[in-house]
C-alpha cells in the first residue's frame, strides 16, 4: 500500500528565514511543496520519510535566497494491482459503487466488477447483490458507509500539469490519480457478507 | 524535482504508521503557530486509517519473529507485506490474499499461517 520514492530537489532558503533551523526549514518545505500532492505515474504523498543528503548551500550572484539541493525519501501511498485493501462506500451510481478510505476517496468499483447478478435500484440508488441459495434469492444492499474489502485492478494517472486550453471548460476536471478495485472474488465485498 | 528512484522499498503499515504519528505531533505546534491549517492535514487521516487496523497493535519485536516463523512458508514478499498489514482471520481472508492459495498451501498449511497470524497479533482477541 504504502512505498518509499527517493527523489532530488532544490529548496530555497528566504534571508529572514535564516535564522531558522535548517532541517526544521528543509522539513517545512518539503512538507508543503509535496505534502497530499499526487505526483505523476508515482502515486500520492503522504510525508517525510527521512533526508539523506544535502549539498553545501549556495548563493548566487543577485539572488538573496540560499540554495540547497537535497536527497530525500517520500512515503507514497501507491496500491499494487491486486493488493486488498478494506475501505467504505461512499456513494453509488450507475457507473458503479465508489469507495474511499480515510485518506484517498478516488476509487470506483465498476459495475462490471461488483458480484454477478448485481442489479441497480434506480428508485433507491444503490446496488443490489441478488444473492442466490438453492431455491431463495437474497437481496443484498450495498449501502453507503458500510465497511468494505476490494482488490485494486487497475490505477490511472492524469498528467493535469499539460496545458488543455481549447478544450471544453464545462468538461469535469480529471483527476490527477483514480484507482478501480473489483469485489467479484469470494472473501471480497461487504464485511458483513463474510461474517 | 528529480525521480532518483521510483520504487526504494515497500513500507507496511506499522512503519508508515509511526511516522505519520511524529508528523502529526509537529504539526499540532505548527497549525498553534501559524494557523496554517491546510498543510499536510492528509496525515491525520493516515492516522486514522491505520489506527483502525491491525498494525496499531503491532511492536517491531512481534513483527520480527512473526516474519521469521513466517519463512518457512514459500509466500511472495508482496503476500507477507499483505499479512502482516491485514492479518487474515479465517482461511477466506488468506485466499484473497495469497495467489492460487489451494495448490500451492494445503489445508493444514493454510491453519498453521492463521494460527502464525493469532499468536503474534492477536493476543487480546483470543483470551476473551
Amino acid at each position: 500500500m504504502f512505498q518509499l520514492v527517493h527523489m532530488r530537489d532544490v529548496i530555497m532558503i528566504p534571508p529572514h528565514r535564516l535564522g531558522w533551523e535548517l532541517t526544521k526549514h528543509l522539513r517545512d518545505q518539503l512538507a508543503i511543496k509535496y505534502g497530499n500532492k499526487v505526483i505523476y505515474n508515482i502515486g500520492l504523498v503522504i510525508a517525510l520519510f527521512d533526508i539523506l543528503d544535502m549539498t553545501e548551500p549556495v548563493v548566487l550572484p543577485g539572488q538573496p535566497d540560499v540554495i540547497i539541493t537535497l536527497e530525500f525519501r517520500v512515503i507514497v501511498f501507491r496500491p499494487f494491482i491486486g493488493e486488498v485493501l478494506n475501505g467504505h462506500v461512499f456513494k453509488s451510481t450507475h457507473e458503479g459503487v465508489h469507495v474511499h478510505v480515510d485518506f484517498f476517496h478516488d476509487i470506483l468499483i465498476t459495475q462490471d466488477c461488483l458480484p454477478q447478478d448485481s442489479v441497480w435500484q434506480e428508485n433507491e440508488q444503490v446496488w443490489v447483490w441478488k444473492y442466490k441459495v438453492e431455491d431463495n434469492t437474497h437481496d443484498l444492499y450495498i449501502d453507503k458507509g458500510e465497511p468494505i474489502r476490494f482488490s485494486i485492478t487497475k490505477e490511472k494517472f492524469v498528467d493535469i500539469a499539460v496545458d488543455k486550453k481549447g478544450q471544453d471548460d464545462n468538461k469535469e476536471t480529471e483527476l490527477p490519480y483514480k484507482l478501480y478495485a473489483q469485489i467479484t472474488d469470494p472473501g471480497l465485498g461487504l464485511l458483513t457478507w463474510w461474517n | 524535482m528529480e525521480i532518483l528512484d521510483k520504487n526504494a522499498g515497500y513500507l507496511s503499515n506499522f512503519e508508515v504508521l509511526q511516522v505519520v504519528k511524529e508528523v502529526n505531533i509537529e504539526l499540532s505546534v505548527i497549525k498553534n503557530k501559524f494557523s496554517n491549517e491546510h498543510m499536510f492535514t492528509n496525515t491525520e487521516n493516515v492516522e486514522k486509517f491505520l489506527a483502525e487496523g491491525p498494525s496499531a497493535q503491532q511492536t517491531p519485536e512481534k513483527i520480527k519473529s512473526f516474519l521469521q516463523t513466517l519463512a518457512k512458508f514459500k509466500l511472495k514478499p508482496s503476500e507477507k507485506l499483505q499479512i502482516l498489514n491485514t492479518c487474515p482471520m479465517k482461511p477466506v481472508d488468506l485466499h484473497i490474499l495469497v495467489e492460487e492459495c489451494d495448490t500451492r498451501f494445503s489445508d493444514d498449511e493454510v491453519e498453521k499461517i492463521l494460527e502464525l497470524v493469532q499468536e503474534h497479533f492477536c493476543e487480546d482477541a483470543m483470551m476473551s
